[in-house]
């Protein structure tokens, strides 16, 4: 049996005071492309740190491409971290080849695969120009291209639409799902809901370095309660003193109920009629955003109490 | 200590090195340096050459100072333009000169036609006049010396006539010759006082330019060596016996070579001599710039996050490693091109600019000694702040915050400066054998010595400590490196530090 790309086992690391993870579990299979989501400093990016072997963990286990040892994987990993950078004064096949050999390539081939990737791109004629000329967006795609020039078994792509614009995040988008079809496993860190929902196969959501929830994208969905679109005329107040709705985002003749868990949306329904004028009801799974928010508002509120 | 992978140091350290050596940027500014030495050593030399006499007046109410001094002054100069003149090739000569030479077969002729010519000189520049139509060959000399002055100074520019010259003969006006100065027509005048034999009250250097003394001085020197010559007749002591009387005593420096052999020491052999403290100033250079580089390099890759991505590759220690070696070699082909350009400076540059050094460099060529040491102790010296710089640069995040890590080290780096001077006068003193053992200061302090070499167990003492030293820097280095890079926010500070290296935050 194939190990798991990505197998972690109750990782923590701290900084000085801080526990930037905590009891983190983890398994990514093999030839998906595998969402991390979370809020602003909940950890994404140390698990990342950890997962490429920049930094190590402090307690428990990680295995990845079934080696413990990180530079054992070293040349079979491509990494792009969330902030990206150039050397200015090198020129871009240059530097994507260089990125190449730094991994083990031969000078020809990281140089053969660096052109058919910028070409990839759309920056065929930019492999001479000097790093420093290249727009922020290009710059991320020839960081890209620098990511995956050794066609790297796990690939690690920390916020890699951020700064590219519709057409070049259609085009990165692309080209993960190529690398999925070619059997390769990436894992993803966005903000984006809408992207991950669209691209990944898998998630976890991690806030304040602890695991939230994980599973497929469809799994992830069902474990929470649905919501229901109303549209509506009369007095909004009477929809937060409803049995079985846990929030509500009302605005004015337009609302969304989150319901509970357990909550029956037939019964809101015939709770709702005579209060209000219902010109439009929908119940819908939760999308990974409300999923998002959801999870993590509630983790928040329970440890601030 | 973890094993450094030599691909990828080397990888790391080939991005370095071109990095740095394909820019114009890079060889505008090692050139600069030895730019700076060759016109400091070449400038005063075609500088002497284009200036122009300083113009000074005498006002002499003694009546007869001025005059002897200005004889002393125009035998002196005739004297040496005639031996040049002999000494060269008559059809090269201008006129009146290849005619004049050619008649001047002894040295009686020689003293004759000097002494001649002296009296003829004087007498034209006394009375501010020339010879309208000069007939004799000594009235053409005189002619030709009092007309163009300039052409005598190209026979030979070693004269004083090329760095003094009197101004309308001697004057009585003080009026006139304060207007020729705020004219700035005159450097300077000097009043001679009535009876200067009996007491040089009253006399007096008149100027606007204080600044420069070479006028005063020289013509303070002439007027005393007149007027005690004047005060020796007066007593009745015989010219041979004051001549003998006046005559100092000169110690000739002679030089006892490494074999026992006694020489007689020249300028040459006083260059050598210093050359070592000029070597510890370069080297200084060298190592403060290579080291520099370094650091803002790592800082550079840190602010811009790339380090993530190198160490995603390669472990810390073949980054630091390929670092520390691309910067090493960009040092070592910015000290080689120094080298390469002091030595084409040395043999090239008399015939370039047609013009002599004013300080003799070539004797440096004798010692390669000096060279081998220079470039061993700039990688002895280099290695160890390289490895603490790079430590310490992965522990800032901007160049102000390295600035304030770097104090110490900076501080540090000075004393080799300022100790410089004191251990190049005495090479094997207390000091110089003291600081020679203290691994910061050793290269500096060791090739502050090359002239008088310490016994070889000093040099390999010294050079084992500095390797021992490198090493155990290079080892906490890479330890504060693999935990510094990634590290954002304030610098820990030293006791932080030590901690943190104590725990596993630093990357794999």
């Amino acid at each position: 049996m194939i190990a798991p790309a990505i197998e972690l086992e109750r990782v923590a690391k701290h900084f000085a005071h801080v526990t930037a993870v905590q009891d983190l579990d983890l398994s990514v299979p093999r030839g998906c492309v595998f969402g991390v989501l979370g809020p602003n400093g909940a950890g994404k990016t140390t698990s990342i740190r950890m997962i490429v072997g920049i930094l190590r963990p402090d307690q428990g286990s990680l295995r990845v491409l079934g080696e413990s040892e990180p530079s054992a994987i070293k040349r079979q990993l491509g990494y792009l971290p969330e902030e990206k950078g150039l050397y200015k004064k090198m020129r871009v096949l240059e530097l994507v080849a260089y990125f190449g050999r730094l991994k083990g390539m031969s000078r020809r081939s990281a140089k053969d695969a660096g052109q058919v990737l910028l070409e990839r791109f759309g920056l065929g004629d930019w492999r001479d120009e000097k790093c420093e000329s290249l727009s922020k967006g290009m710059g991320q795609k020839v960081q890209i291209a620098g990511t995956l020039i050794h066609q790297p078994e796990l690939i690690v792509l920390d916020e890699p639409f951020s700064g590219l614009d519709p057409v070049n995040v259609e085009l990165v988008r692309e080209v993960i799902l190529e690398q999925k079809a070619a059997n390769r496993t990436v894992l993803l860190s966005t903000h984006v809901m809408e992207q991950a929902e669209q691209i990944c196969d898998a998630i976890v959501l991690i806030n304040h370095g602890r695991k939230l929830v994980d599973g497929t994208i469809s799994d992830v969905r069902k474990q929470t309660a649905r919501t229901v679109i109303l549209d509506y005329e009369g007095d909004g107040r009477v929809l937060g003193e409803l049995p079985g709705v846990a929030r509500v985002n009302d605005a004015g003749r337009h609302a969304e109920l989150s319901l509970a868990p357990d909550a029956d949306p037939q019964a809101l329904l015939e709770q709702l009629v005579g209060r209000l004028t219902i010109r439009r009801f929908d119940t819908r799974e939760a999308s990974l955003h409300e999923v998002f928010v959801r999870a993590v508002k509630t983790d928040d509120a329970h440890r601030s109490a | 200590m973890m094993r450094i992978d030599p691909r990828s140091a080397t990888l790391v350290a080939g991005r370095e090195y071109l990095d740095n050596v394909r820019t114009r940027g890079f060889w505008l500014s090692i050139l600069l340096l030895p730019v700076l030495v060759t016109a400091a050593a070449a400038i005063p030399a075609i500088l002497t050459d284009s200036e122009a006499a300083a113009r000074y007046a005498v006002i002499d109410q003694s009546g007869w100072v001025a005059n002897a001094v200005h004889a002393r002054v125009v035998g002196d100069d005739v004297r040496a333009v005639l031996y040049v003149a002999m000494a060269s090739d008559p059809a090269r000569l201008p006129s009146p000169l290849d005619e004049i030479v050619p008649t001047l077969e002894t040295e009686g002729d020689r003293a004759a036609f000097e002494q001649l010519c002296v009296e003829l000189i004087v007498e034209l520049e006394r009375n501010a006049t020339e010879i309208v139509a000069p007939q004799t060959l000594a009235e053409r000399f005189a002619h030709w010396w009092t007309v163009d002055p300039d052409a005598v100074v190209a026979i030979d520019d070693d004269i004083t006539l090329r760095r003094f010259r009197l101004q309308g003969g001697v004057g009585t006006d003080r009026d006139t010759l304060n207007g020729l100065l705020a004219a700035e027509r005159l450097m300077g005048y000097f009043v001679i006082p009535e009876d200067p034999v009996a007491s040089g009250e009253g006399a007096a250097y008149v100027t606007r330019k204080l600044t420069n003394p070479d006028l005063r001085r020289w013509y303070e020197r002439l007027v005393t060596d007149v007027i005690r010559d004047r005060r020796l007749r007066e007593e009745n002591v015989d010219a041979e016996i004051a001549s003998w009387i006046q005559t100092p005593v000169r110690f000739a420096p002679v030089r006892l070579t490494d074999e026992g052999a006694e020489t007689e020491a020249d300028i040459t052999d006083t260059i050598a001599q210093w050359a070592p403290v000029a070597f510890v100033y370069l080297l200084w250079i060298s190592v403060f710039a290579t080291t520099q580089m370094l650091l803002t390099n790592t800082i550079e890759e840190k602010s811009n996050k790339l380090v993530e991505v190198l160490l995603s590759s390669v472990a810390p220690i073949d980054l630091m490693a390929g670092k520390i070696l691309g910067i090493a070699a960009t040092g070592l082909t910015i000290v080689a091109t120094w080298l390469l350009v002091l030595i084409g400076v040395v043999l090239g540059l008399p015939k370039v600019l047609g013009a002599t050094l004013t300080v003799d460099l070539t004797g440096l060529l004798d010692h390669p000694a000096y060279l081998v040491s220079f470039v061993m102790y700039y990688v002895l010296g280099y290695f160890f702040y390289a490895a603490i710089l790079c430590g310490l640069g992965s522990l800032a995040n901007n160049l102000k915050e390295a600035q304030n890590l770097m104090m110490p080290v900076q501080l540090c780096l000075l004393i080799p400066l300022l100790v410089m001077v004191p251990i190049g006068r005495d090479p094997t003193g207390g000091l110089a054998v003291a600081l020679s053992w203290f691994p910061p200061f050793t290269p500096f302090v060791m090739m502050n010595r090359a002239a008088f070499p310490p016994h070889w167990l000093t040099y390999l003492g010294t050079t084992l400590l500095m390797i021992g030293c490198i090493y155990v820097a290079l080892r906490v280095a890479t330890r504060v490196f693999a935990m510094g890079i990634l590290m954002t926010g304030k610098p820990p500070k030293l006791r932080q530090l030590v901690k943190l290296l104590r725990g596993r935050h630093h990357a794999a």
